[in-house]
């Protein structure tokens, strides 16, 4: 029976896959007519018997070799038919070109003289597009979009703190710069509702970068001063205690706030990027400098201007809240919103005592003699007056003649008189929000005064420190760095 | 009783990578391990083995040698690759569902609801 369904086998095709295939079979019929044979079928009926079992030879073979060779053959089929479309599409396109050449000779001597007259024709060359210089649009608000500033004064500023433009919004908060060069520029506005403190302060927005070809930059910025307040807590009294004519350690905390988005000046390609826009800075660098408040144990002028520093004694876990630290003036403190780097110090100061009890207050005038001034038994303060700097403005008060720099006391190693080895209290951060008081907690260790009181007496440098004390030249503060904080809700 | 072509046509080609499994490796002794397995019900023509034998080679489930016989002449011996191998084992796993759900149909197995205890 001979299979119709598939192709035959190409005459004269003994590829390997037909060879194999037949070879394949050829085993399989001699293994099952041997194996008849043994049982005793005489050899003509077992070939025939195994043909037989096996079925179509033909067809299977056949159908093997469509199975290991369709696809190349169906492959080589379609090969040859494309070979053959692409042979008669030739053989049309070089008749067809030939009967166009001549209808094409015409058509190119018609477009050459088209050419000869378009090349002979006067060309007047396009007017350039003119294009407009970018430049900075944007508008102002305070605290939401829909509270316009209107009248703001705006200033452009380039981020090496020049100032190349100045402008006032209109009735919509809105102003446009005008044509600017291609550069980094800021933009500045005086800060809006802010407490009287800041009342010369500006919020500076982010960096807007302009390119040939950026066209106009649209901004826009809240001069609103988002504020919030810090309160402190301690686990007890500050300590203060004294030793009857010889001295008196009062304590005070020095804290340093420093927000991230708080600068003294002007935010400048040189600074560190503020971790968030705006930021609050002086308006001017004529400015900066003013409103500083320098307390006589202070010495991080850095913080100074973004700090504060707070003179309480603390009660127990009673709350305080950061006062104002600026000038004369009274309130609570108000700290811009975002990351702030906090720092708390206790500061214990040595008083020396005279001879009846009373505080015995060392002034210096700058480059002048030392001026003792007695302070009332009792007093707790050991600040000069703010009326008697107010007189001698310009003038350099040094509150001791004394260089010693007491650096380190919470370990109580032996004195050193090496300034340079003070360590630093580390920085903490918190998160000041508008709507929530930060609290820092801070601990105090339960026998500071003891330690405090045998490092002064029992230390190998206990004589020369009662020495200067017994001179009056002892007056720095003495750093304790055992505090803790957690800002509040966690 | 002879096997309904229909039926063997989709279960040749696990049968085949069963028995290759099981330790026969060319055309003859494949067939005859089948024919014995089955009481030579299955396969009835030996031959309808070999489209079976060159598809799963094609596959890539089989590969194959070239030997000679004892009596010799060349002989073709199959062999799972590893393809095979995953293969079967897939196969199995849908024969054994196949044949449950079948079963089911038929009436001829029981689905447990409960236990005795």
């Amino acid at each position: 029976m001979k299979d119709e369904s598939l192709p035959l086998i190409p005459p004269g095709d003994h590829s390997q896959s037909h060879d194999e295939i037949a070879a394949e079979i050829a085993d399989h019929l001699a293994a099952a007519e041997t194996e008849l044979t043994k049982r005793g079928v005489a050899a003509d009926d077992a070939k025939a018997a195994a043909r037989q079992k096996f079925g179509d030879v033909e067809k299977i073979q056949k159908t093997c070799y469509w199975i290991q060779n369709g696809e190349t053959i169906m492959l080589r089929w379609t090969l040859i038919a494309l070979a053959s479309a692409l042979c008669l599409l030739l053989a049309l396109s070089v008749f067809g070109n030939w009967r166009s050449q001549t209808q094409l000779a015409d058509e190119m001597g018609k477009l050459s003289a088209e050419l000869k007259a378009i090349a002979t024709a006067k060309q007047t060359p396009a007017p350039p597009t003119p294009t407009q210089p970018p430049e900075i649009t944007g508008v102002v608000y305070s605290g939401s979009k829909d509270k316009p500033t209107a009248g703001a004064e705006v200033a452009i500023l380039k981020t090496d703190g020049t100032v190349v433009r100045r402008m006032k919004c209109d009735d919509q908060g809105t102003f446009r710069s005008g044509a600017l060069e291609p550069g980094d520029y800021c933009v500045t506005a005086p800060i809006s509702s802010a407490p009287p403190v800041y009342s010369r302060w500006a919020a500076q927005s982010q960096l807007l970068i302009i390119h040939g070809g950026s066209g106009n930059v649209s901004m826009a910025l809240d001069t609103a001063f988002h504020c919030g307040g810090i309160k402190l807590a301690a686990n007890r009294d500050l300590p203060e205690f004294r030793k009857d004519g010889s001295y008196l350690v009062t304590s005070r905390l020095w804290v340093s706030v420093v927000p991230s988005r708080k600068r003294s000046h002007l935010w400048t390609s040189e600074q560190k990027t503020p971790a968030g826009w705006p930021i609050y800075c002086q308006a001017t660098q004529e400015q900066a400098g003013l409103g500083r408040m320098r307390s006589l144990t202070d010495q991080e002028e850095d913080d100074l201007v973004s700090g504060t520093s707070v003179y309480p004694q603390l009660k127990g876990r009673e709350a305080f809240e950061l006062p104002l630290n600026y000038m004369s003036q009274t309130g609570p403190g108000r700290f811009p919103t975002g990351e702030t780097d906090i720092t708390l110090e206790l500061l214990l100061t040595v008083l020396p005592l005279d001879e009846k009890g009373d505080v015995l207050l060392t002034t210096q005038r700058f480059q002048d003699r030392l001026q003792h001034s007695p302070i009332p038994l009792g007093s707790t303060s050991f600040s000069v007056p703010w009326s008697k700097l107010k007189d001698d403005r310009g003038s350099m008060f040094l509150a001791s003649g004394g260089q010693i720099w007491v650096d380190k006391l919470a370990g109580f190693p032996p004195f050193s008189t090496d300034q340079k080895s003070a360590p630093r209290s580390p920085r903490q951060k918190i998160e000041i929000r508008e709507d929530l008081d930060a609290l820092l907690e801070m601990e105090i260790p339960s026998d500071l005064e003891g330690h405090i009181r045998k490092a002064i007496e029992e230390t190998p440098n206990a004589a020369k420190f009662n020495e200067l004390i017994s001179q009056g030249l002892l007056r720095r503060p003495l750093k304790i760095a055992a505090i803790r904080y957690e800002p509040m809700g966690k | 009783m002879p096997t309904n072509p229909d039926l063997l046509r989709g279960s040749l080609e696990p049968i085949v990578l069963e028995v290759i499994a099981g330790g026969a490796t060319y055309g003859y002794e494949i067939a005859k391990a089948i024919g014995e397995a089955s009481q030579g019900k299955l396969l009835a023509q030996e031959g309808t083995l070999y489209p079976a034998l060159h598809r799963l080679e094609k596959k890539g489930w089989l590969a194959a040698d070239w030997d000679v016989s004892p009596e010799g002449r060349k002989r073709k011996h199959y062999r799972l690759t590893p393809l095979g191998k995953k293969q079967r084992a897939a196969l199995r796993a849908e024969w054994v569902e196949f044949s449950r759900m079948v079963n089911g149909v038929l009436g001829m197995e029981r689905v447990v609801v409960g236990w005795v205890s």
